[in-house]
């Protein structure tokens, strides 16, 4: 099962002294709003809970995002100490030190907020080429693995914010939208239009692999890439 | 509305309000019935990925060995102690197979046997294997092929837009919503044809809840200030392995059921297993029902976990089986600062599906012309308690009936205007936070709300508790009425706490009348002043109306037209 990377924020934070309390550092996007927070420190915490008590006691105008607190929604992304995790499945130790940010490569809406346009137009852009399918395959077989990475996508945005080619500008169509693609041409109906072959799409990759270290959920867009450039288009079942 | 801005107005064939599996299924169905229809979508949180469809586990269809529609019919009304309407009982159990072949044809992969059969699985509540499920991920795997489904269709989506308040005509016909963009603060006035009603339901409304943040009841509420009928609005399905995790937001995430069956215990704080004293046979495996309220009972008793949970084990099954077995129940536990390989998790009852909601036929119309209503908002298909995979089921059997339906109606319905003042007067009354210096905070009168009704209208209740927690409503509905917001329209979430508070007093408050009505135990409700099934004198559903701000209750017999208790072979 891919399940949810539980990445604890105490292990990239440092001890702030502070005993007791959580000091929360958050990018606004009001420069002059308030941005430091010390937030009292209680068991179990996750990065939800900081910020929540941020926006409940310190200022009521602080703005992120969240939906389903089980690591299923993908809505709360943020980077945290300079990586990407979902804010709800990240447990906070207390008397640590948070900096968190919104996620990069996409528009602020404001604070943590980020416009996932870019990301959602290029999926839509692949969704509409792949026709869907009745797909039938037996649970277990062999590529699993790779079958499960075009899948099990989130949408967190997390990997379009880290490759640095989806970030550059271009209109490459990013590792979540490739590999969703991916997963379907090497599935029964494999016929990938030039578009996705081509220099927005899998030949655009850069294969740095920022993608799958990202990915709060341990899918491998890198890998379903990889394997279609390969020309590696096998039926999973 | 704040002074001198004209709203934006959108016309469009149909609204759908919600985009879960129930309104992405209408949105499906509305534009397979007839492709030159506008169609909205309206979402308060992201699209396909708000809402509870993309946490499910399972979906129920009779399609395994042994199993029929009248099994998963008979199974529905069994579970629902004949409180169903039989006809949208017999709905789901009959067209949940076609579903599953349709969400196929939209890509979705459910787990096979090795010779291509659906795989079916187990669940208590169930007496033939009849759970489907996409490993664990069986929302997730629906959700996302019905949203590219969606965006192959390119309707008009809404994200980030909520839903304030229906429109209505002078005749009374819904003719439109009013929106408000929550990034931006500003109003949409939308005309509509045709309305659908998909937000899922208000199971927030207690203390430890399971279901995501946008289920406030907003659509529960929409249709009573509408006049819309509500029915069985006190049966509230409660699960007993919500974690407790103290006033962090994890709390009442799941664990799962299957861990009593594979052996768990669940003691109080004094280590003492309390399942022997009501339920000694069964122990654990008593029903759902019983381990709720005895849970329930423990913690409210005072012998909880630091007052919030019983302790639920299965470290005795060996930690490396517990971690091969549910390595995602094992990551959630850890979550929460225990850990379910080495010992005791704590739970607590979780509020987790509403069963009651809008009256409506076999194709969703509610009983305001113009208003069709589904899945978890909708009410009648489950009876008196709720069984996992029906819900899923529900919404997307449902949600594609609504979307049909109001294909239908968007060619026959005209659009009409809004009786004179009423757009005006829902923008101030939503605006009104904003425009106060000081006042109450939302948050702070969510969670009062949240303990009267778990104190009060729980999963055990009396006469007195339900008393109590309508005298604490009325007193949180005042205090509601001076929420304040910073004076701010842009991404402000405590406006907009204000406004989901206000929907769940709504909303809680007919739960808790209709709670009182009902002097009998049946299902989900619990009267511990009236402790036994009173087939006599209830078989008979409650039905809640508003009248201004007067709330009318009254009880209509149930149509007992293919099964009756005592007559329970399949029909
Ligand atoms: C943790 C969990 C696990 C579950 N597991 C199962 C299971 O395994 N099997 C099963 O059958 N059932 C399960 N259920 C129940 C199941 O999730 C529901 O029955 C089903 O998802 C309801 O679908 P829906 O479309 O009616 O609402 P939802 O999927 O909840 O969607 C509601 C939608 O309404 C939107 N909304 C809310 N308010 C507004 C507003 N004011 N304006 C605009 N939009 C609004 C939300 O943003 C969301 O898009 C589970 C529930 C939970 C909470
Ligand atoms: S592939 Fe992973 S990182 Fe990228 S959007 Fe999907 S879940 Fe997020
Ligand atoms: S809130 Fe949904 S993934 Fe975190």
């Amino acid at each position: 099962m891919a399940g949810n990377k539980t990445r604890r924020a105490d292990s990239a934070a440092t001890p702030s002294g502070n005993n007791g309390f959580v000091k929360l550092t958050v990018r606004r996007s009001d420069p002059t709003a308030p941005a430091v927070f010390d937030v009292p420190g209680a068991e179990p915490m996750v990065v939800l809970d900081v910020l929540l008590a941020a926006q409940q006691h310190r200022d009521a105008s602080l703005a992120f995002r969240f939906s389903c607190r089980a690591g299923r929604c993908g809505t709360c992304t943020v980077r945290l100490n300079g990586s990407a995790v979902l804010a709800c499945q990240t447990p906070v130790a207390v008397s640590t030190e948070l900096v968190v940010e919104p996620l990069g490569g996409l528009p602020v809406v404001k604070d943590l907020v980020v416009d996932m346009a870019p990301f959602h137009a290029r999926w839509s852009e692949i969704v509409r080429l792949v026709e869907p399918g009745p797909v039938v395959t037996a649970s277990g077989g062999t590529d699993q693995t790779l079958l499960d990475s075009s899948r099990e996508c989130i949408s967190c945005g997390a990997c379009y914010a880290a490759c640095p080619v989806a970030a550059s500008g271009r209109a490459f169509l990013g590792p979540a939208a490739l590999a969703r693609a991916a997963g379907d041409y090497a599935g029964p109906a494999a016929r990938a239009p030039a578009s996705v072959m081509g220099s927005r799409g899998f030949t655009g990759c850069h294969s740095v692999g920022a993608c799958s270290v990202v990915c709060p959920r341990d899918l491998d867009p890198a890998l379903l890439i990889r394997s279609l450039r390969r020309g590696r288009r096998g039926r999973f079942t | 509305m704040m002074p001198g801005t004209a709203p934006q107005t959108i016309a469009t064939d149909i609204a759908i309000i919600g985009s879960g599996a129930a309104g992405l299924m209408a949105t499906i169905h509305a534009s397979d019935s007839a492709r030159d229809l506008d169609i909205t979508v309206v979402s308060k949180g992201a699209v396909a990925r708000s809402g509870c469809s993309i946490m499910t586990l399972g979906f129920n269809a009779a399609v395994g060995p042994g199993d029929s529609v009248e099994t998963h019919f008979t199974d529905l009304l069994r579970r629902g102690e004949f409180l169903n309407d039989q006809q949208l009982a017999w709905v789901l159990a009959s067209t949940a197979p076609e579903m599953i072949d349709e969400l196929g044809r939209y890509g979705c992969l459910f787990d096979r046997t090795p010779d291509g059969a659906l795989t079916v699985l187990p669940f208590a509540g169930q007496s033939v294997n009849r759970h489907i499920a996409r490993r664990e991920q069986t929302g997730l795997e629906i959700m996302s092929r019905l949203r590219d489904q969606v965006l192959r269709i390119e309707p008009r989506l809404l994200e980030d837009v909520r839903a304030l308040d229906l429109l209505r005509s002078d005749s009374g016909d819904v003719t439109g919503v009013v929106l408000l963009d929550m990034r931006s603060g500003k109003p949409i006035i939308l005309s509509a044809r045709v309305v659908v009603m998909a937000t899922g339901g208000a199971a927030t409304i207690y203390r430890v809840a399971s279901p995501a943040r946008e289920k406030t009841g907003d659509g529960l509420a929409m249709c009573l200030r509408a006049g819309a009928e509500l029915r069985d609005m006190e049966m509230m399905q409660f699960l007993s392995v919500g974690l407790a995790a103290g006033p962090s937001r994890i709390s009442g995430l799941l664990l799962s059921e299957v861990l009593r069956f594979a052996g768990g215990h669940l003691t109080n704080v004094a280590g003492h297993r309390f399942m022997a004293d009501s339920a000694p046979e069964a122990m654990e495996r008593a029903s759902l029902e019983q381990i709720v309220r005895a849970s329930y009972t423990e913690i409210v008793e005072g012998r909880g976990w630091q007052n919030d949970g019983v302790l639920l084990d299965v470290s005795h099954l060996g930690a490396g089986v517990v971690a091969d077995r549910y390595p995602e129940l094992v990551d959630r536990s850890r979550l929460a600062g225990h850990d379910l390989t080495t010992g005791p998790v704590p739970v607590a009852p979780t509020s987790h599906f509403q069963i009651g909601g809008a009256v409506i036929d076999a194709d969703c119309q509610s009983t305001l012309p113009g208003l069709l209503v589904a899945g978890e908002d909708a009410g009648g298909v489950h009876g008196a308690a709720w069984n996992g995979g029906n819900g899923i089921a529900e919404s997307t059997v449902f949600g594609a009936r609504a979307g049909e339906r109001a294909a239908r109606l968007a060619t026959e319905r005209p659009h009409q205007d809004a009786a004179a003042g009423q757009i005006a007067d829902i923008l101030e009354r939503h605006h009104a936070p904003l425009t106060r210096d000081q006042g109450t905070v939302p948050a702070t009168i969510a969670d009062r709300l949240k303990e009267a009704m778990w104190q009060g209208a729980g999963p055990v209740r009396t006469e007195a508790g339900l008393r109590r927690a309508a005298d604490t409503i009325d007193e949180l509905r005042d205090e509601a009425a001076q929420t304040m917001a910073p004076a701010l329209i842009e991404s402000n979430p405590r406006w907009h706490e204000a406004l989901d508070v206000g929907n769940q007093i709504d909303v809680a408050a007919v739960v808790v009348q209709s709670a009182l009505e009902r002097e009998e135990t049946r299902g989900v409700h619990f009267r511990d002043d009236h402790p036994d099934r009173d087939d006599a004198g209830w078989l008979r559903y409650v039905v809640a109306r508003a009248d201004g701000n007067r709330l009318e209750l009254d009880s209509r017999a149930v149509a007992l037209d293919r099964l009756a208790p005592g007559r329970e072979e399949a029909p």
